[in-house]
């Protein structure tokens, strides 16, 4: 049988086009759905979008997760009117950081981390790049950084939350032969 | 059947929770801590006092007297004419943006961080 997730780092065929597609696809409806649900507070989001990246680097590789998440990021903001506003541009670079933490980390590290490892790496990049980037563009106030290690909590949580649904993904995607068998076989 | 959590996983979630809930305490203690209070007797400033020196305060309201206290860096209604002495059950507070009210007596007391500029108290 065809091994679909051997293909990565040679050309980009229409399977890998369309499967990416079909995660990105899967990411807005998760960001569109997401942004509408009620929130402790107006700038805490769950991130469940940084699923489908977490998903695509776990069984297509780094390179697909990247563009994966790059994508959604853009059609995100896109979608939800914010494009070229200084929200989606910390979206943009806390995606971009986000996913290549969690590459470095699975490529590295991936026998000793899970998805749900993976993940909490990934939304660690996602937050505190955001934390960063608000602290050196907006607010240069000291305060701000007092709240890094409110964002690792929540890093945690959300991570964690993440890294379930994507194994579970993961483990639906293995189940019909698609994706890498390197991880699930080695855990 | 697999491993669907590895050790890494529990590993990195228990230090990155201890880490920041720990941070959030320590920030929370260190940085909150007031260092001086207003206190305000139906709705207009009364003074602000240093929490760094003991001193005990009446104020007049209503309905009498309201004693408040300040020591060890905290302060609290220490005794109340009013009915219910809800504000001596709230005890001692010592951090920024901390309140005590007295209500009936409307008497109130807010804790305050920063910009002491060296000055014990000031009374208008």
């Amino acid at each position: 049988m065809r091994s679909p997730g051997r293909e990565q780092g040679s050309s980009w065929n229409a399977l890998t086009v369309s499967r990416l597609s079909i995660l990105v696809a899967v990411g807005i409806a998760l960001y569109a759905v997401e942004g509408n649900l009620p929130r402790p507070l107006p700038w805490v989001r769950l991130g469940l979008s940084n699923v489908v990246a977490l998903v695509a680097l776990v069984a297509f590789g780094f390179g697909q997760a990247l563009a994966v998440g790059v994508l959604r990021a853009l059609l995100g903001a896109l979608i939800s009117g914010s494009l070229f506003t200084p929200a989606s541009v910390f979206s943009l670079c806390g995606g971009v950081v986000s996913v290549s933490l969690m590459g470095i980390v699975y490529l590295q590290w991936g026998r000793l981390f899970s998805p749900i490892g993976i993940s909490i790496f990934g939304a660690l990049g996602h937050n505190l790049t955001q934390l960063g980037l608000a602290y050196l563009l907006f607010v240069r106030k000291f305060e701000l950084l007092l709240m890094v290690p409110f964002a690792i909590f929540l890093s945690v949580i959300m991570g964690t939350v993440v890294g379930i649904v994507g194994l579970l993904l993961l483990q639906g995607l293995e189940r019909v032969g698609i994706g890498r068998e390197a991880y699930l076989a080695s855990g | 059947m697999r491993a669907l959590v590895k050790p890494g996983d529990v590993t990195l979630i228990v230090v990155l929770l201890l880490a920041s809930v720990g941070g959030m305490v320590y920030l929370r203690n260190t940085l909150s801590a007031g260092t001086y209070c207003i206190v305000y007797a139906d709705g207009a400033e009364v003074g602000r006092y240093s929490l760094s020196r003991e001193r005990v305060m009446r104020i007049r309201g209503p309905l009498g007297e309201t004693t408040i206290a300040v020591e060890r860096g905290a302060v609290s209604v220490i005794d109340s004419p009013c009915p219910h002495k809800v504000c001596m059950s709230m005890g001692r507070i010592s951090r920024v943006g901390e309140t005590v009210a007295c209500i009936p007596n409307r008497v109130l007391v807010t804790v305050q961080g920063r910009r002491e500029g060296g000055v014990d108290a000031v009374t208008r």
